[in-house]
């Protein structure tokens, strides 16, 4: 056996090798082995959930301050601005009521069941590109070139993927079940036309990292012509009311836009944030904190001006409240859902950082600023990206949270501070793998020790912080050797 | 007469309150290798990053192409076709070779026939492609620098102590990948500190001491010359006794 497969087999090299899966091992197996197997089912996927809401809200921090030095102790008002912004909107569409001053002005009051369809509609439009796009860009192979098809095969499975995405919006958004055909053709072409963008988007940049230019070859021709005549059809039926039962794609109509809406609100807010707050003390780690701290303040202070100080319920839609069950295991719905959430995020963060041309640089500003700057980059334009970026995460973290409480108040985001901060330390500083894995230890312990020991779920996270610092002071998973 | 690309009128550095260089007046031609020597500490790095405006100049100015850049941000000068190989190479470790070469390739995509080309001349770069730059030996990282300063055409190249800690048979590579360079029309400006190296590659030479260009001229006058050679390199050995 050579001296390398030895290596492979040594415990102790394994584990230094992979701290994160180790740690994550040790803490799922305390909870094995002190709790009754159903009830660890449903806390793990619990803990799980927790840990990656928690991984949402921290990811902007990490990427803050791996790449900037910024400490933005700001973070926490920008989670609660993000679960007031997510709250509106949920709230407002569940009920048809808009609570929005401005709109509620313009006598701007769309029903409740034509909100529900369009939020329905177009979750089922964004489920089918995942699916067509997953689909498309497995199975075509790179060497395509300009964005054309030079393989019949690779029309073909453009065809099937398409197809599948078709048969999958038609199932989820429960046109199957209205018995009115027009809707079920419509599906099937909104599918086709949308696959057929996402998988020239995805051909085209695996073939060269840039999209080719429009109607360049006879394929691309065909392509958009189908694209033009779907979101012809689309748009004419797009306004009309349907009947929608109350599915789960319906009600993730009504969370996709709270969600999205957060994100880009928020976001809005950081680059204000980033212009007026964190611009003047680049550079200066205590005046950073002074500053951030202060500019939480004036953000929950806002906040309760315009949505005064009581707390706002932010109930879950019907199909997202309760659990699965599965003989005598149950898991929490909505702690699932926001577990895939969380999980595509990271799978979407992940492939910025590494396959993208602003991954790369972020990845190289971290390492060596100035050298990026040498090679002409404004860099401080890649802070404000990430910093804004960090800051839609958080407030779509909020959004997340906010429903997961029931109940969005000025405090809920310097809440999550503290544990914010320690899941950053255990991952080590910069590092979005290690951002995950430390939010998902958090959140699984956190779980166990309310059940195991629940004087100790207190301070667990602290302990566990502790613990880690001591074996490795860089982190579970640093951006830095 | 050959005209410059780049001339330094009477710049001043300050770094902090030290005062480093003192009235640098120095001339560019434009095409072919400009040696810069001098001892350590005379001012030679500070004088590069001056140029490319990672320090600031306090006085004087710098005029590239006929624009004056002295006010010019470090990006901005960049992009106006100066490349840079630091003297620490500034390679990115946890970035792979590949995307080492993306990280500077601005235009968006690497020039296929431009790299084919690079990794003729430093073929250790091809053997490495995806692998992590951090794991690279002291002269494939300068091999990696200074093929990333050159994959998108440059009017001027800043090359700061290229043959530092390197073997004998990797300077003699160096060598020959300058000498390729030398058919191209790119303009090079290159500190040294090893005298065979710099007049082996050498067009123009300036000489700095104590952050003032002592000597400017021609490479070859120069190394003709021996008793100016220990009149100015003899600075070096004095200082270090």
């Amino acid at each position: 056996m050579g001296s390398k497969e030895k290596k492979l087999l040594n415990p102790v090299h394994l584990i230094n090798a992979y701290p994160q899966y180790f740690m994550l091992v040790v803490v799922l197996l305390v909870g094995l082995f002190g709790i009754p197997f159903s009830t660890w089912v449903t806390l793990t996927v619990a803990g799980l959930g927790m840990g990656m809401m928690i991984f949402v809200m921290a990811s902007g921090m990490t990427l803050t301050f791996g790449l900037m030095d910024v400490l933005n102790l700001g973070h926490g008002a920008l989670i609660t601005a993000g679960a007031f912004f997510g709250a509106t909107v949920v709230t407002g569409l569940g009920t048809g009521r808009w609570p929005i001053k401005l709109l509620a002005g313009l006598h701007v009051r769309p029903s409740s069941q034509t909100l529900w369809g369009i939020g329905a509609f177009s979750t089922s439009l964004v489920l089918m590109l995942i699916i067509s796009g997953i689909l498309a860009s497995k199975m075509l192979r790179a060497d395509t070139k300009q964005g054309a098809f030079n393989h019949p095969y690779q029309l073909l499975i453009l065809f099937l993927s398409n197809i599948v995405g078709a048969a999958s919006l038609w199932v989820f958004s429960g046109w199957s079940k209205s018995g009115f055909w027009p809707s079920e053709l419509i599906a099937a072409l909104t599918a086709f036309a949308a696959g057929l963008i996402v998988s020239w988007l995805t051909v085209a940049y695996r073939a060269n990292r840039s999209l080719p230019p429009l109607c360049g070859s006879a394929s691309n021709q065909s392509q958009l012509g189908l694209i033009g005549a779907g979101t012809a059809v689309v748009s004419i039926f797009t306004l009309h009311s349907w009947d929608w039962s109350h599915n789960f794609v319906a009600n993730m109509g009504i969370l996709v836009p709270g969600f999205l809406i957060a994100f880009i609100g928020v976001g809005i807010v950081g680059y204000v944030f980033e212009r007026l707050i964190i611009k003047p003390v680049y550079g200066d780690s205590f005046k950073q904190i002074l500053v951030t701290v202060g500019a939480m303040y004036i953000i929950d202070g806002l906040l309760k001006v315009y949505w005064g100080p009581d707390q706002i319920p932010m109930s879950r839609p019907s199909t997202l409240t309760g659990g699965l069950s599965l003989g005598n295991i149950s898991v929490e719905k909505y702690r699932l859902l926001a577990g895939v959430i969380g999980l595509i995020i990271y799978w979407i963060l992940n492939a910025i950082i590494n396959r993208t041309k602003v991954g790369i640089l972020i990845r190289a500003g971290v390492e060596n600023t100035e050298m990026v700057e040498a090679l002409g980059y404004r860099i401080k334009l890649l802070y404000v990206t990430v910093f804004v970026s960090g800051a839609a995460l958080a407030g779509m973290g909020g959004a997340m949270w906010g429903l997961y409480q029931g109940v969005v108040s000025v405090g809920l985001g310097s809440e999550m501070l503290v544990l914010i901060i320690i899941v950053i330390i255990i991952g080590g500083m910069g590092s979005i793998a290690g951002c995950l894995y430390g939010a998902l230890l958090v959140g699984l312990l956190n779980n166990y020790m309310i059940y195991m020991l629940p004087k100790v779920a207190l301070f667990s996270s602290v302990l566990l912080m502790v613990i880690v610092l001591m074996w490795r002071p860089q982190g579970l998973k640093p951006l830095m050797k | 007469m050959t005209c410059a690309l780049l001339s330094l009128r009477d710049v001043h550095t300050h770094i902090e309150q030290y005062h480093i260089l003192h009235g640098i007046d120095l001339t560019v031609p434009r095409g072919g290798i400009t040696m810069l020597l001098g001892r350590n500490g005379a001012g030679k790095t500070t004088t590069l990053r001056t140029i490319l405006g990672l320090w600031k100049a306090s006085r004087g100015n710098v005029i590239f192409d006929s624009r004056d850049i002295t006010k010019l941000s470090a990006p901005q000068i960049a992009r106006l076709g100066i490349g840079y190989v630091p003297e620490d190479m500034g390679i990115f470790a946890l970035l792979t070779v590949r995307e080492n070469m993306e990280v500077a390739a601005r235009s968006g995509s690497m020039n296929e026939s431009r790299l084919e080309w690079l990794l003729e001349i430093f073929p250790a770069l091809k053997k490495f492609w995806n692998t992590m730059a951090g794991g690279l030996s002291g002269g494939q990282r300068q091999m990696l620098s200074i093929a990333r300063a050159l994959i998108e055409p440059r009017k001027l190249i800043l090359i700061d102590e290229p043959t530092k800690g390197l073997a004998p048979a990797i300077i003699q590579h160096m060598i020959y990948a300058f000498q390729q360079l030398k058919q191209t029309d790119t303009t090079v400006l290159m500190v040294e500190q090893n005298f065979y190296f710099a007049s082996s590659l050498g067009d123009y030479v300036a000489v700095i001491d104590d952050g003032k260009v002592v000597y400017d001229g021609k490479m070859t006058d120069l190394s003709a010359n021996e008793a100016l050679q220990t009149k100015l390199l003899k600075l070096n050995f004095d200082s270090h006794q």
